[in-house]
């Protein structure tokens, strides 16, 4: 068997789909399955497409019929509120509009006034969710499954390779990582966490023979004024970023799962992030911020901070 | 507006409710048997592979105080070999073929006297057992959604015995695949033809017998959390025909007789399997229960504790320990002072009261494609290890160790 990789830019940002195939038409033949999942998850819950099920939601707030949601976009919302529950507030797919006063392009730290104002736009509980009946009742709310959608994206493409009878490798979205399966020796991939100050650099790496990892990070988007670092993982409740972590990452059996943990404990901050973690009983590594390593996962630092890999 | 939890933080109970969230999402797969922890691969993962295991089971020698004729002796010892294929048949099925030959020989306890003093001493059947097994065993598993059934069929075959066996089982995954509800039902039919059955040497030992048994199942597995999962099952069997030991005889008031026991057997086991994920360790841990009863009286515990270390560089280290203790057959006696009404007569210290202890440890080491593995289990059965205190030792009572060697390669 032979290994092939196959790159591609989708939801936003670099996608790789990697596996060890019998020939160049096999691989060919399970890349495009996994591909073709994920644009077709990119279409339905993009922003930024007329079509997709994310404008039309969005365009609908203000409007007290609301609109119907299909199964899988049910289950998605279903999901989001469990996430909320879960986290006590801080998982929130209302709180994008608050790019609208952050824009991390501008590099502006925003006024309270201005923070104050888009607040009252934001919070799941106000959100009327009775499957299949969704509405945002205020004009201006939004739903943003960019939180989400991507680790789901991941989880959807390695179990259609598998459907298709691929059996090792993996599907990554920018940095998070679904496996396919373990190399054919049974041998485990060899993850690269990114360094949250050198995000195209491997701080450490780790083992993963089975199921998925995703990670979380102040680096993403971000800007740093007068020596303060804001990024773009902002509290629902203040508006404001969150403090404390750098980075985060998770193993788990679905990416989904791992992203949502990961961004829950990078909300929580730098002790009850990890604290939280430990209480879930999954895997995870942690970068303080001051670059400090923690965390229960297996892993190997990477000394001189080499290239981001997985091998 | 539908009513909405406050946003709250339970323990664990988080990590249920994000799983059932996401895997009632169309589409999720749930992979909980990532948590058995198991360190060698299994053809749900691989598409083919091949496994070959060397076993060697020694008896620890009885001791000449527990002997008739005050002499130490040997006892029985078994060379295993076991090959088994699994392969993966399209994506939803995959068939497991396991072939074991194995070579026996040494002496086993023959029937028991009282000495002097009315202390049971043994009588072993002297180094003449030398026999040969080679059994074949198939599993087929075919997938249908969340239901997976399985067709299981069986041979073995001894110079004296030789057995065949057939099976059903059903699982069914539901509750987004947290708890998955199984069952089964199998049949097996014994036919026994003795070493020198009816002969002139052993003129009472018979010439053919049989027997079979049926047997069925149900279980319950449950995802608690992600990082465990509980499972519970129940199994009831049925034995009729010939259920005495052709070899072995008992003392019965200054006579032999042979072993006689009941021609049917109602067994019932509960068996409970916890399974736990440490993962600031990176091992799982194992927790198993089982309770025992049978209408021929003999109830029993096995409780047994193992814990799967997995270690860098693709080193896995399993150690374990199990206990059990179990009380006689009501007919069972080590010999008898008088004949019994019901006819019944049975030394065999299989049915006699004890307890036991095995500790034993297991390497395994990846390769590449290939998995290597040694065991060791030492075992050792005594009146020490029983719940209840016990009067009157079995003095065929056994100690055994075990070595294996096992090497699987995936393809």
């Amino acid at each position: 068997m032979e290994v092939f990789s196959y790159r591609f830019k989708a939801m936003g940002g670099p996608c790789e789909v990697r596996l060890h195939a019998d020939d160049r038409a096999q691989a060919d033949r399970h890349a495009a399955v996994a591909k073709a999942e994920i644009l077709r998850l990119e279409q339905r819950y993009s922003r930024y497409r007329e079509d997709s099920f994310t404008t039309l939601v969005n365009r609908s707030a203000g409007d007290a019929r609301g609109i119907e949601a299909d199964a899988e976009s049910a289950a998605l919302l279903d999901y989001a509120q469990t996430a909320w529950e879960q986290s006590g507030g801080l998982f929130d797919i209302t709180s994008g509009v608050l790019r609208r006063v952050w824009d991390f392009k501008a590099r502006r730290v925003p006024a309270q006034a201005e923070i104050d104002g888009i607040l009252p736009l934001i919070g799941w509980q106000r959100v009327r969710w009775e499957r299949p009946r969704l509405v945002l009742p205020l004009a201006g709310m939004e739903l943003d499954f960019g939180g989400y959608v991507k680790e789901y994206a991941a989880d959807r493409a390695a179990q259609a390779c598998r459907d298709a009878g691929a059996r090792h490798g993996f599907v990554e979205l920018a940095g998070d990582i679904a496996l396919i399966g373990a190399h054919p020796d049974g041998a485990p991939w060899q993850i690269g966490v990114r360094h949250p100050r050198a995000p195209e650099q491997a701080l450490a790496t780790i083992p993963l023979a089975a199921g998925a990892i995703a990670s979380s990070g102040d680096y993403e988007r971000y800007f740093e004024v007068d020596g303060l670092r804001y990024s773009h993982l902002l509290n629902p409740k203040t508006g404001w970023p969150v403090r404390g972590l750098s980075a985060v990452s998770v193993v788990a059996p679905q990416c989904l799962i791992a992203g949502t943990a990961s961004t829950i404990a990078m909300l929580k901050g730098a002790e009850a992030g990890p604290r939280w973690l430990g209480e879930l009983g999954l895997r995870h590594l942690c970068v303080a911020a001051d670059g400090v390593l923690a965390g229960t996962v297996e892993h190997r630092t990477v000394p001189a901070h080499g290239p981001l890999t997985r091998t | 507006m539908p009513p909405k939890k406050n946003p709250s933080v339970p323990l664990n109970q988080a990590l249920l409710a994000l799983t059932a969230s996401a895997l009632a999402i169309p589409g999720m797969s749930a992979q909980a048997q990532d948590l058995a922890g198991d360190p060698m691969p299994s053809a749900q993962r691989d598409s083919t592979l091949l496994d070959y295991r060397f076993s060697y089971y020694d008896e620890g020698h009885i001791a000449g105080s527990k002997t008739s004729s005050g002499q130490d002796s040997e006892r029985y010892n078994v060379e295993s070999h076991q090959f088994r294929i699994a392969t993966r048949l399209g994506s939803k099925a995959d068939l497991t073929a396991d072939a074991t030959v194995e070579t026996m020989s040494g002496a086993s306890p023959w029937f028991i006297l009282p000495d002097a003093k009315g202390k049971p001493v043994q009588v072993m059947s002297g180094a003449s057992i030398h026999d040969f097994r080679q059994a074949l065993q198939v599993r087929a598993n075919e997938r249908f959604g969340a239901v997976t059934g399985s067709v299981l069929a069986g041979y073995s075959n001894e110079r004296d015995y030789r057995g065949a066996n057939g099976g059903l089982e059903g699982s069914w995954d539901f509750n987004n695949k947290l708890t998955t509800l199984s069952g089964g039902v199998g049949y097996t039919h014994n036919d026994l033809d003795p070493t020198e059955g009816a002969s002139t040497r052993f003129p009472t030992r018979i010439a053919h017998a049989d027997n079979y048994e049926v047997t069925g199942y149900a279980g319950l597995a449950q995802v608690l959390g992600g990082e465990t999962v509980l499972q519970s099952s129940v199994s009831f069997t049925y034995q009729n025909g010939y259920l005495s030991d052709p070899y072995k005889m008992a003392y019965v008031a200054g006579n032999t007789v042979n072993d006689a026991r009941p021609g049917n057997r109602r067994k019932l086991a509960w068996i409970t399997r916890l399974r736990q994920n440490v993962a600031a360790l990176d091992a799982v841990v194992h927790l198993d229960y089982r309770y025992y009863h049978d209408d021929w009286g003999i109830t029993a515990h096995t409780a047994e504790l193992a814990w799967y270390q997995t270690l860098p560089w693709s080193w896995a280290l399993v150690p374990r320990v199990r206990w059990y203790s179990q009380s006689q057959a009501d007919f069972y006696q080590p010999y008898y002072n008088a004949a019994q009404n019901n006819g019944l007569y049975s030394s065999d210290y299989r049915l006699s009261p004890f307890g036991a202890l095995s500790e034993s440890l297991g390497v395994y080491k990846r390769l590449g494609s290939w998995n290597l593995s040694l065991r060791y289990e030492h075992y050792s059965s005594g009146g020490a290890y029983s719940i209840r205190s016990i009067e009157v030792e079995n003095p065929a009572l056994v100690r055994f160790q075990v070595f294996s060697a096992g090497i699987v390669k995936t393809f």
